[in-house]
């Protein structure tokens, strides 16, 4: 009979708990045929105020651009740069004014899948490959360095400083999932060495050190914020991590399953 | 005594115009064929010589062999031949009638008969085939690839005509090897015997020093050296340096690069059934370059690249022996005479016992350097005799790929008699925990008996990684083709899932040893793979991505992903699989 009376309230506040815990989403119907004045939405956009306001329209271009897969983008100047599979090429498009394009080839590396580009404020291009996990610097084409790192994926490049003190990139990889943090100087004077470097010691003399690492398979996606904190997006869970600036344990910010962190806006 | 002797000269000139060859003959067409003609047959009863033998033409069958290809049946009129009938081997004889090429000699129209027939090839088809190979000489673009189709002998008339299938000749190999060899050479539609050998070298010089002329025994060599194969016939006529032959397909190949070889008849082998011709195979004097349904046809000179081919036997403490031999570069024909290399090595030879068993070693050396090995253990009678077919598929898989149009530069196989069977029973897999923490060992008891021998046990000690913190493992213990097709690499591949000879080769390349026992820790997981590589886990946008651009390219394949391997038992065949669960604790 006590321990009737003993649960009876411990109960009764959990069930009530629940029936008053708001979700953090709402679902509100929208008619953009009676609510949008253009009456003909093709692209939806949230503002700072949190409203849903019509945005802009993305469409599948028409042009070749003589690869089968195109996996990573960076503009540079009125161009673009673009990473491709299966045959490890990057492409220079120059879309022109009539919204045309002419691919040429920028670089050819011997990798399969370039899954990450990062311009340096000098021109210099970071291209992170898959599945050799090779990070190779490029400046006009041509290899200035290159290692490949033990992991079998490079997903995202983050410059996290670009000046006069030196450039330093942030790469995430996939199998395992990490972040190794890279100073651009110490890379590019190693050279070209394509050999897989498993040593801590070995990395550190080509300016790469671990930056922190997360139990899921794949870090996927980068956010550095501008206090200097990092917040990474896991695969394939889908958590949300952050991380020190100085690097270090992550702290789980959102925590998932078979799901796929894809992007991150601060 | 002047006029005896011009009287004697005279005939002896008659005899001999009589007995003369045509030479260069003006051709005959079927129109003109009429029953009744007389004419005589060229070819080798016994040498290098050809002699006639006498025909009478009984008809025309129009369209015996498909539209516009007909057959003309002469009745076999000579003495001699009439205890052998059409004789496998005199196919191609040329057939002249008032002096005139018209045709030559090439299907046997019924077995058992009683009165002698055969049918012979229009010249007129014989001609289309010899341009055939000039197109082919002009555009030097023969292949060794053509197809092998296993041969139909229904051209209309019913099971009795046939074509009179080139005897292939096998020398060097002993009578058990042939016995493995006939069912796989009978698939290809082929009739192989042991009776082949290779001319002596006062014979193949004599010979060389006259040049080829019509009736005389030709050979195509598949392979010359130690272990000799190839297909014998007769030469229906000679224009400059091309050379028409057989009167009918050797293998249907179409366009090929086979080597052409003189050859010496040893003698004819009457049967009611089925005579041959026993025939020694002489020096390379061109290249057949045309395997078609009406003939055989060549050009003399270039002689076509031959891949050397060397099998070792070793046996520990005896001198190594070597069997040397150069083989026709063809996907198809290529794999069986390198397999009867092998087989010889095992099989023939007092030394080497089927008992215990055999360790072969093949590799396949390509032009650019690059070297595929593969590796074979194998057990027992019966093993050995499935190994050795094992040993065929994989030198087809590599020769025949979809991708490149390649062959090995020479290939080395090493053949080790074993002196005990290779067998291994594994009788038990023990954990010493079941759940562990980084840093920690985990034991791994494994318990096998070697064939008929006293059981034995080893424990071996694994590190537990921090890397496997809060994972649920396994330890496999099985032998290497099973933990490859486990781990996702598929030893059955479909040729659009990859896309180029060197994936292949690294596919090759990536497979464990077939011998020996794997200790393994493995992790459940989804493998992306593209051609030989693999990726853990790739991000779904990606493998999405992926699929969709070439769904036969990139494959997503539940699978196990081995964290740690070691590997025990070399030499032994393990066929059990052992799985053990376990957890590192967080």
């Amino acid at each position: 009979m006590a321990k009737v009376s003993f649960f009876a309230p411990l109960m009764l506040t959990l069930a009530t708990s629940v029936a008053f815990a708001a979700p953090l989403s709402k679902r509100q119907p929208v008619d953009f045929f009676a609510d949008v004045p253009s009456r003909n939405l093709q692209g939806m956009a949230a503002r700072s105020d949190g409203r849903l306001v019509p945005g802009p329209a993305v469409g599948a271009t028409q042009a070749r651009f003589g690869a089968e897969l195109l996996w990573s983008v960076v503009p540079k100047g009125k161009e673009l740069l673009v990473g491709t599979g299966p045959d490890g090429r990057i492409l220079r498009i120059n879309p022109d004014v009539r919204g045309e394009y002419s691919p040429t080839t920028f670089a050819d590396l011997p990798e399969t899948h370039v899954f990450a580009l990062a311009l340096l404020a000098n021109g210099d291009l970071l291209a992170g490959t898959s599945p050799q996990g090779t990070l190779v610097l490029l400046r006009d084409g041509q290899v200035l360095a290159r290692v490949a790192l033990p992991v079998d994926s490079i997903f995202d490049l983050s410059v996290i400083r670009d000046d006069a003190a030196g450039a330093v990139v942030l790469a995430a990889t996939g199998n395992p999932g990490r972040i190794y943090r890279l100073e651009v100087a110490a890379f590019s004077a190693g050279g070209d060495g394509p050999e897989k470097i498993d040593s801590v010691a070995a990395l550190g003399a080509r300016g790469i050190t671990l930056f922190g690492e997360i139990r899921d398979r794949n870090i996927r996606r980068l956010l550095p914020l501008a206090d200097g904190r990092v917040i990474a997006g896991s695969a394939p869970r889908g958590n949300v991590y952050e991380f020190p600036a100085a690097g270090g344990l992550p702290r789980i910010l959102s925590e998932n399953r078979n799901a796929e962190v894809t992007d991150l806006l601060a | 005594m002047p006029l005896r002797f011009a009287l004697f000269f005279c005939a002896v000139l008659l005899i001999v115009a009589v007995n003369a060859q045509p030479g260069p003959a003006p051709v005959m067409t079927l129109d003109e064929l009429r029953p009744g003609m007389k004419g005589e047959v060229w070819t080798v009863f016994q040498g290098t010589q050809p002699e006639p033998f006498n025909v009478e033409v009984t008809g025309v069958v129009r369209n015996a062999l498909g539209p516009g290809k007909s057959l003309i049946l002469c009745q076999l009129t000579d003495e001699r031949v009439q205890k052998m009938g059409a004789v496998a081997g005199m196919s191609g004889s040329p057939l002249y009638i008032d002096g005139r090429l018209a045709g030559a000699l090439s299907y046997q129209v019924q077995k058992f008969e009683t009165v002698r027939y055969a049918g012979f090839t229009p010249v007129a088809d014989l001609i289309e085939v010899s341009r055939k190979s000039d197109q082919s000489i002009a555009n030097r673009a023969a292949t060794t690839q053509g197809a092998l189709a296993r041969r139909s002998n229904d051209h209309g008339l019913g099971d009795a005509l046939q074509p009179l299938t080139p005897v292939f000749t096998f020398g060097g190999l002993a009578p058990q090897v042939l016995d493995w060899l006939s069912p796989q050479f009978s698939a290809l539609g082929m009739r192989v015997t042991g009776l082949g050998g290779q001319m002596s070298a006062a014979t193949a010089t004599l010979a060389d020093t006259r040049p080829l002329q019509p009736g005389d025994a030709v050979a195509v060599a598949i392979t010359t050296g130690d272990i000799t194969l190839a297909a014998t016939g007769t030469v229906s006529y000679v224009e400059g340096d091309r050379v028409v032959a057989f009167g009918h397909p050797m293998m249907s190949l179409g366009e090929v690069a086979l080597p052409m070889a003189r050859a010496e008849i040893v003698a004819i082998l009457p049967s009611n059934l089925n005579s041959l011709k026993v025939a020694n195979t002489g020096t390379l004097i061109g290249t057949i370059n045309q395997d078609r349904l009406s003939a055989v046809a060549g050009e003399l000179g270039p002689v076509p690249t031959m891949m050397p081919v060397e099998i070792e036997i070793v046996r520990p403490g005896e001198t190594t022996q070597t069997l040397r031999f150069a083989a026709a570069r063809h996907s198809q024909l290529t794999p069986l005479v390198i397999g009867a290399g092998a087989a010889q090595a095992v099989m023939g030879s007092n030394e080497a016992g089927l008992t215990n068993g055999v360790r072969i070693q093949a590799d396949f050396i390509f032009a650019n350097g690059e070297s595929v090995p593969t590796f074979r253990l194998l057990s027992g009678p019966q093993g050995i005799a499935e190994g050795l077919n094992d040993f065929v598929r994989d030198i087809t898989a590599v020769l025949q790929n979809p991708y490149e149009s390649t062959f090995p530069s020479g290939i080395k196989v090493q053949v080790t008699p074993l002196t005990t069977n290779p067998s291994a029973t594994l009788e038990s897999v023990q954990l010493s925990r079941s759940v562990l923490a980084p840093g920690e060992e985990l034991e791994v008891t494994v318990g096998w008996r070697d064939y008929q021998d006293a059981p034995i046990q080893e424990t071996i000690r694994i590190p537990v990684s921090a890397d496997w913190q809060g994972k649920a493992l396994e330890v496999v213990v099985t032998n290497g083709v099973t933990l490859d097709q486990l781990t996702g690499r598929a030893n059955n591949l479909t040729a659009a899932q990859l896309r180029s000879f060197t994936a292949l080769l690294d596919v090759v390349r990536q497979y464990r040893e077939p011998d020996g026992l794997y200790i393994a820790v493995v992790e459940g997981t989804r493998l992306f793979i593209d051609q030989a590589t693999s990726t853990q886990e790739l991000p779904g946008s990606f493998e999405r991505i992926a699929r969709q651009s070439d769904e036969a390219r990139y494959l997503s394949r539940a699978a196990l992903a081995p964290l740690w391997e070691t590997r025990r038992l070399d030499g032994r065949i393990v066929t059990a699989t052992v799985r053990r669960p376990f957890r590192v604790a967080d």
